[in-house]
């Protein structure tokens, strides 16, 4: 197991495709794209997701939680970053069962 | 001695003058419950308090006791656990006004075992909103440190915290996802032990985050927390992630020597970026057990410092799951911080949640080595408490002008991750005012909480950190 020295970033084309797909192009979408690329996490980003996760958060709540989001970005990013050698799975729980 | 001072001996020595009937039940929690009467208004500390259920207990336990039927070391002895518990027939808020009128039609397993060793229900203890950790209110007010009431007694089983430390109460019962039980104990200088996932049932304690939820003894003495896990732990068929591992007579444990115990010292993460008083504390803790016989031993667990991360996506993932119904249908009544957590987490995706669950893959591994090389493995209790923020800027986590500071969650985190017990005892004060508690914590291996005892037991009955009382 070791870290990545860098996360591996999507490319502009990849982020503007993803977006054209959801129906969002032109300026708007050029914008979104370089946010996303920088990191930050703006309502408007979060508007494009609220449509995937099937919410429906008000206009104050998206700048409520894209605050938050941004403010533990870091932390997810020390986990998104750390590369784990493909035998390791998943643990869903401690496994009371096993011996130890 | 006066009934009043009755509340400063340890649940150990009250159960022994119970058993000789030197004094009754009734007279025991009449001292409490004029104690909470008196303290309750500063420190906020219960929700419900169960005045006429407790005394009647009280009587019953005192007519069975004086007829011969002695059921054990918690029989006639007061405890309150934290207001997350469901108890039949009583008000049960988890410390949200979402939830501020249930009145529970089930009985927790922990406070049905209770009850059936012949404990005295005293009340139910402050929170902070759905166990939600630090930084949230409680949806009843904040409870207060009792060595400073500007302090925070840390959370989120802050009520707990706040009344064994006041002498409210000799044993609570608190709950840990991430830290709960452990952070009041080293704010508030108590004992507090989050026992191995699935050593004590979670059956009627609201769930925060499944795979995380534990809950456990937070008491004054290492002694009480024996004694209660011996009466909690143990198989349950209603949680079926409870072990039927044996439970071991935690008495025995309870020798006072270290003799020959290899106690492991972590070379990274878990002692650094620690406060110098803390610092200071705990290198004098162990070098203490090392007088008492005990060795020290390097361990490492070099994936530490992402137990914090993964633990917190881990944790709100699984909380905004378990809250989504009453997120949609109430969110105006939740604590703004715990809204934000939760309305926050659905946003995180399944790749981060099962990244999250990988590094809980390794962080057991990496246990699991240390535990090869020692009994029980040493850990900073954290740093001493902080001032309770105002209410403008606990209503966000998000604080104006600020970047997120480093988490540093990993030390409590890690034992939620990996289900490995650990247990928070006092180990010092600060040195200036105002004088607050320092702890030290102790890991240990799966189901090897007597070690904990054993060496957590030792250190205390050579020391007085649990002895000295806040001037509250």
């Amino acid at each position: 197991m070791k870290h990545q020295s860098n996360s591996k970033r999507v490319t502009r084309r990849k982020i503007l495709q993803i977006l054209a797909s959801a129906g969002i192009t032109g300026p708007a979408a050029i914008q979104l794209a370089a946010q996303i690329r920088r990191n930050e996490i703006s309502p408007e980003i979060l508007k494009t997701a609220n449509a995937l996760i099937d919410q429906e958060f008000s206009e104050e709540r998206l700048r409520v939680v894209a605050t938050a989001l941004q403010r533990n970005l870091e932390q997810f990013e020390l986990v998104r970053t750390l590369e784990i050698d493909d035998s390791v799975e998943p643990a869903p729980i401690f496994n009371a069962a096993a011996r130890w | 001695m006066a009934n009043n001072d009755l509340v400063y001996l340890s649940g150990r020595e009250l159960a022994g003058m119970i058993k000789t009937k030197k004094v009754s039940p009734v007279e025991v929690t009449q001292a409490y419950l004029d104690r909470i009467t008196l303290l309750n208004p500063k420190l906020n500390a219960f929700i419900t308090v169960t005045k006429d259920q407790a005394l009647a207990q009280a009587r019953q336990a005192e007519k069975d006791i004086n007829g011969g039927k002695y059921l054990g070391p918690l029989h006639g002895l007061p405890y309150a656990p934290k207001d997350i518990l469901a108890t039949k027939g009583i008000l049960t808020t988890n410390g949200s006004k979402v939830t501020a009128d249930w009145v529970p039609n089930y009985e927790s397993t922990i406070t049905e075992r209770l009850s059936r060793s012949g404990a005295i229900l005293l009340g139910k203890l402050n929170l902070l909103e759905f166990a939600m950790g630090s930084g949230v209110l409680s949806g009843f007010g904040p409870a207060r440190n009792p060595w400073h009431t500007d302090y925070s007694p840390s959370g989120s089983s802050s009520g707990s915290g706040t009344a064994v430390a006041a002498y409210m109460t000799p044993l609570s019962i608190g709950t840990d996802t991430g830290g709960s039980i452990r952070g009041p104990a080293s704010y508030c200088g108590i004992v507090g032990l989050k026992q191995t996932y699935g050593r004590v049932s979670r059956y009627g304690v609201t769930t925060l985050a499944w795979t995380l939820d534990h809950a456990g003894p937070m008491t004054k003495t290492v002694a009480d927390a024996a004694t209660l896990l011996q009466v909690i732990a143990g198989y349950d068929p209603k949680d079926p992630t409870t072990s039927r591992e044996p439970v071991p007579d935690y008495s025995k444990a309870l020798t006072g020597s270290v003799k020959g115990k290899r106690i492991g010292i972590p070379k990274t993460y878990f002692f650094e970026n620690q406060n110098p008083e803390s610092d200071k504390a705990t290198k004098a803790a162990i070098q203490k057990l090392v007088d008492m016989g005990a060795t020290t031993v390097e361990v490492d667990v070099p994936h530490a410092k992402y137990a914090g991360s993964a633990g917190w996506t881990v944790a709100m993932a699984e909380a905004a799951c378990f809250h989504e119904k009453r997120l949609r249908e109430k969110p105006h009544l939740f604590d703004p911080v715990v809204r934000e957590r939760l309305e926050a987490a659905k946003f995180y995706s399944a790749t981060d949640y099962i990244k999250a669950l990988r590094v809980r893959s390794i962080l057991q591994q990496e246990m699991a080595r240390v535990f090869e090389k020692c009994d029980v493995m040493a850990v900073s209790g954290g740093s001493p408490a902080v001032k309770l923020e105002s209410a403008e800027l606990a209503k966000s986590d998000v604080k104006p002008g600020s970047r997120a500071p480093a988490f540093r969650g990993g030390n409590t985190f890690i034992g939620n991750m990996t289900g490995y017990p650990e247990i928070v005892i006092p180990c010092g004060f600060t040195g200036s005012e105002p004088v607050l508690p320092l702890t030290i914590g102790f890991y240990a291996k799966p189901f090897d909480e007597a070690n904990l005892f054993r060496v957590s037991h030792a250190y205390e009955a050579v020391t007085d950190w649990h002895k000295r009382r806040p001037s509250v």
